[in-house]
């Protein structure tokens, strides 16, 4: 593993993931360094409007699963 | 200008136990910052999960909204994950942008799905190979 890996890495760990618990099952927009959220809402449309209103262009919009859940994926059947 | 291989670290959250619903631990996945673009608008960059399982990209149909894709005389397809649990989706062709690449791809829209998932058909088959590093908690692309 090379240097810039191991400094991404030590990145990622270094992310707490604590600044997620009041916002399970909502989207949030974080700063673009990804460590703090600046706004949240029920649905991207509510967190688009926030970022509107206060003239934010460079956040990162996320969904959070719940913390409970586990994900299996979709397939597709045509109509 | 060539395009670089992406090596993109797996995000963190917190997780919980079904059962007692304390906080037990982290679990990483696989997201990717993207945005989309239609015509000549681009949405703000989100995160989308990368998932081998999907065949196709399923987006939330509000981030189409966002950037004046109209649902209201769209087709659509039906979806279905688990169960018999089926939801409606509208395929749209979208530019995807992942770093400072640009794809045209098929991605459906739906007004149920929360989270973006990136598909084998519009994100793994853009590239040579998406490899999911389970270990060390990387996503590696080769483009």
């Amino acid at each position: 593993m090379d240097l810039v890996r191991i400094l991404k890495k030590v990145y990622a760990y270094s992310m707490k993931s604590d600044i997620f618990l009041p916002y399970e099952n909502k989207w949030v927009a974080l700063a673009p360094d990804k460590s703090t959220v600046i706004a949240s809402g029920k649905s991207y449309k509510d967190v688009d409007n926030q970022l509107k209103k206060k003239k934010i262009n460079d956040a990162i919009l996320s969904y959070i699963m719940p913390f409970d859940q586990f994900y299996s994926p979709n397939g597709k059947n045509r109509s | 200008m060539a395009k670089t291989d992406l090596s993109i670290s797996y995000e963190v959250r917190p997780k919980k136990d079904p059962l007692t619903q304390e906080i037990i631990g982290e679990m990483f996945f696989p997201l990717v910052m993207i945005s989309i673009k239609y015509g000549h608008r681009y949405s703000r960059p989100f995160l989308a999960l990368v998932d081998s399982g999907s065949d196709r990209n399923l987006l939330p149909a509000d981030i189409g909204e966002s950037i004046g894709i109209s649902f209201k005389k769209s087709k659509f397809i039906t979806i279905g994950g688990i169960g018999s649990a089926q939801v409606k989706a509208f395929p749209k062709q979208v530019k995807l942008k992942i770093d400072s690449n640009e794809y045209t791809v098929s991605a459906d829209f739906c007004f149920e799905q929360r989270i973006a998932l990136l598909g084998r058909d519009g994100f793994f088959n853009l590239f040579q190979s998406v490899t999911f590093n389970e270990k060390t908690h990387y996503l590696d692309i080769k483009i």
